[in-house]
């Protein structure tokens, strides 16, 4: 037995050594093409983004012209009114928008699951249609409907006898009323992953909890939800990182206003950048950004490990 | 046949050789054969072209232009009596077809005109389009490094002071086809847009689309008020309060826009004029906080609380679909677009009911309608200088642009345009606009405009929304205008 085993390891070996060395570093050549993929697009842009962020940045013909300044960029954020009233702004949207689409998509997730299989299957195929939506786009559309004069939404209020409401037009109103088209689409996100976390869940606690006599609510509220807590993590993980990064609707339907009641910390970002051509600023603004997603996501990562 | 097993090492060898093969015979298909125009399809081209266009025109005339479009003529027979021409061309022999690609407004595809361009030419004019905010954004960023990725610019005026040092000469480009520039039979004062700080870099671009923002109020209310058209802003507010007051929710006196940034800007800006100051003086200093500032402010807020609910959110074509549905009678941020459509019967209630007047001033202000022409450059970092030239000459030609005219409503910018009994008959408001050019200045010549639109465009919008007063927007609008072009070394 010893003897075969060793005539095979030999035989490995030889045919090894045989192996020619493109093929025995093929694996490097396949992982190639992603890594400088990756160092071109993510890499070389990070180190230069670091980089500018303690810099001026001036457009010169043919070149940028980068002058070291130190720490100003960072220590001009505190006294930047619109940044903290950005910086405050997408806070409560995250906080809002994130606890509201957690909600709905559970919600959602467990009716779901208490349904007839053939059902399920035509509500998620219908549920699933304003996630698959360029967000863009259902800004566009959310505008029209939204529109004071013209759009349907007033006019099917009118129908029911309630007066014309601004939605977009007041400064009380606005992000409320983006927040409302974010959770109808993002919800069903938090439902795909809340659905599929349910139906993976095992059977036994529910047998044991049905056979101690627990209450539906006992039920959801001591077994599925406890049972669900790795993927809440995961969806608050997601959903927090995708939620601060909001900036795409605010600029297709207010450009951030009425005055600056929806403008965020990219569209702010954004403005710095390409309306400012302050580079430098808008650089700074997103590594600090960059920084407080990270330590986020490292967070919510160590309570997944944990999980 | 069986099935049969492979080693993971045979699907390795496999599948490198089919991709391989795939590979390679995208990269042969890629090298096939170039398209090829010959001369025989030249020629007829240029024939059926003119003949369709010159119908009525002798044969001499038909000669003369081919000359003039640079194609070298030998000899021009004609067969019969009407105009079946054979033309023996020396040139252009293997003038080989050149590729552009361009941004901006060009002209649009579906009226032919690129389909155009590319028979007469030989120029094929790839059209990258782009919202207004991304075609500033690529254009600067690939302007400013010398990029080749577009070989015409097509830029809204305000955007020059910060393109024309990364724009090639437009003079000697056009000396080398023996072409005169500036040409005499375009409007002198849009011609200087191009030419930025004045006489430094010469002229650096060639205004295509005559766009003026107007003054337009409906002629049935005022003379069912029985009053005459607005002279001043204080006209303005007094007429809508009585509108206002009269028949909303049905019509309202006028619209502003409110969005933050450059649409409430725009809306502000003639208001602003019209109290006698603008926004930032000769050395760059805000001015929003001064008298009339402050007076332009209130004016706003006036207009506002006179306004269609909602506008505190309205952009470009929000506020022409209130002008067009009959629900607002009055703006001084008007647009051709915008005018076509109230004049068009399918979409508009208020055909022939428009009228377009300079923008209204305050006493011993000057009227002050606003540019926003669009003009074509060539970027430094084109490879393609002579070609680019070429198709912006033959893109700025009257034909072109009466075309354009009709197609896009893009008003042009040649005096021979303004003034054609045709056109006049189709565009009854061109003679307004024509009376606005008269009138129009351009936004504040300055490389940081973007910026400073950007901040007082943000506080006017916040005083629309009555989210700031008129005294915080003012103070607010010029400490920050001043420190972020302090930033940029405005001062220095």
């Amino acid at each position: 037995m010893l003897n075969v085993l060793r005539r095979r390891r030999g035989d490995d070996l030889q045919a090894i050594a045989k192996t020619p060395w493109w093929e025995t570093h093929l694996k490097y050549f396949f992982i190639a093409p992603s890594l400088a993929l990756l160092a071109v697009m993510a890499v070389f842009p990070a180190i230069m983004s670091w980089r500018m962020a303690f810099s001026r940045v001036t457009f010169k013909l043919g070149e940028l012209e980068i002058e070291p300044i130190g720490f100003a960029n960072f220590t001009k954020v505190f006294s930047d009114n619109l940044i903290i009233g950005s910086t405050i702004r997408t806070g409560v949207w995250v906080l809002v928008v994130v606890s509201a689409e957690i909600v709905v998509g559970l919600i959602i997730a467990f009716l779901m699951s208490k349904l007839h299989s053939r059902a399920r299957m035509i509500f998620t195929a219908a549920l699933i249609i304003p996630l698959v939506l360029p967000p863009v786009s259902v800004g566009a559309g959310w505008l029209v409907m939204m529109d004071v004069n013209f759009g349907v939404l007033n006019y099917l209020l009118s129908l029911v006898g309630i007066e014309s409401q601004l939605w977009l037009a007041d400064d009380r109103t606005a992000l409320p009323s983006i927040m409302l088209i974010d959770i109808w689409q993002s919800s069903m996100f938090v439902f795909i992953l809340m659905y599929a976390g349910i139906l993976s869940l095992p059977q036994d606690p529910y047998e044991a909890a049905a056979i101690d006599g627990a209450s539906p609510w006992q039920i959801f509220r001591d077994v599925t939800i406890p049972l669900l807590r790795p993927t809440f993590v995961v969806v608050l993980l997601l959903r927090t990182l995708d939620a601060a990064r909001i900036a795409d609707r605010m600029l297709v339907m207010t450009r951030g206003g009425p005055g600056s009641s929806t403008e965020t910390v990219t569209l702010s970002i954004y403005k710095y950048a390409f309306t400012h051509f302050n580079f430098g600023y808008a650089s700074a603004l997103s590594v600090m950004f960059q920084v407080v997603l990270i330590i986020l996501a490292t967070v919510y990562i160590r309570r997944i490990l944990q999980a | 046949m069986l099935p049969r097993s492979m080693t993971r090492r045979q699907m390795l060898r496999a599948g490198g050789g089919v991709a391989l093969g795939v590979g390679g015979a995208a990269i042969l298909a890629a090298c096939g054969e170039t398209q090829v125009v010959t001369q025989e399809k030249i020629v007829t081209q240029q024939v059926e072209k003119i003949v369709q266009v010159e119908k009525e025109v002798p044969v001499e005339k038909v000669v003369q232009k081919i000359v003039t479009r640079e194609v070298a003529v030998e000899k021009v027979v004609t067969q019969e009596v009407e105009r079946i021409v054979t033309v023996v061309i020396e040139q252009p022999i293997g003038k080989p077809r050149v590729r552009l690609r361009g941004t901006g407004p060009l002209g649009t595809a579906e009226t032919g005109i690129f389909d155009k361009l590319l028979s007469e030419t030989q120029i094929e004019l790839d059209h990258v389009e782009q919202p207004y905010a991304a075609t500033y954004q690529s254009l600067l960023i690939n302007l400013s490094q010398g990029g080749s990725a577009y070989d015409i610019a097509s830029m809204d005026d305000p955007w020059m002071p910060q393109f024309t040092e990364f724009l090639a000469d437009i003079t000697p480009l056009y000396q080398g086809f023996g072409w005169v520039w500036p040409d005499p039979d375009m409007i002198p004062a849009i011609v200087d847009l191009g030419d930025w700080p004045p006489g430094k870099y010469g002229p650096r671009a060639v205004p295509n689309i005559g766009n003026i923002q107007s003054f337009a109020y409906r002629s049935d209310v005022m003379e069912e008020l029985g009053v005459e058209p607005p002279k001043t802003w204080d006209d303005v507010a007094e007429y809508s309060t009585k509108i206002t007051g009269d028949m909303a929710p049905d019509l309202y006196g006028y619209t502003i826009r409110g969005q933050p940034g450059n649409p409430a800007m725009t809306s502000f800006l003639p208001i602003m004029r019209g109290f006698g100051r603008d926004v930032i003086d000769g050395d760059l200093n805000p001015q929003v906080n001064t008298e009339e500032g402050l007076a332009a402010l209130d004016m706003v807020v006036t207009l506002k609380n006179l306004a269609p609910p909602g506008v505190e959110n309205i952009g470009h074509h929000e506020l022409g679909k209130l002008m067009y549905t009959g629900l607002a009678a009055m703006s001084g941020d008007v647009w051709p677009d915008q005018l076509l459509k109230m004049y068009t019967p399918d979409l508009s209630s208020v055909v022939g009911k428009i009228e377009v007047l300079p923008e209204p001033a305050q006493p011993g202000a000057d009227h002050a309608n606003m540019t926003g022409v669009w003009l074509f450059g060539v970027p430094q970092g084109s490879e393609n200088h002579e070609a680019a030239a070429e198709a912006i000459h033959w893109l700025t030609q009257a034909e072109n642009q009466k075309e354009n005219m009709y197609a896009n409503n893009w008003p042009p910018v040649r005096f021979s345009l303004m003034d054609d009994p045709g056109l006049l008959a189709d565009f009854p408001f061109l003679a307004g606009i024509k009376n606005a050019a008269s009138v129009a200045v351009p936004r504040p010549r300055t490389e940081h405009y973007s910026i400073v639109e950007e901040i007082v465009g943000r506080h006017v919008s916040a005083v629309i929304a009555e989210q700031e007063s008129v005294g915080d927007a003012a103070r607010l609008a010029d400490e920050e205008v001043r420190v972020a072009l302090e930033e940029k070394g405005a001062y220095s």
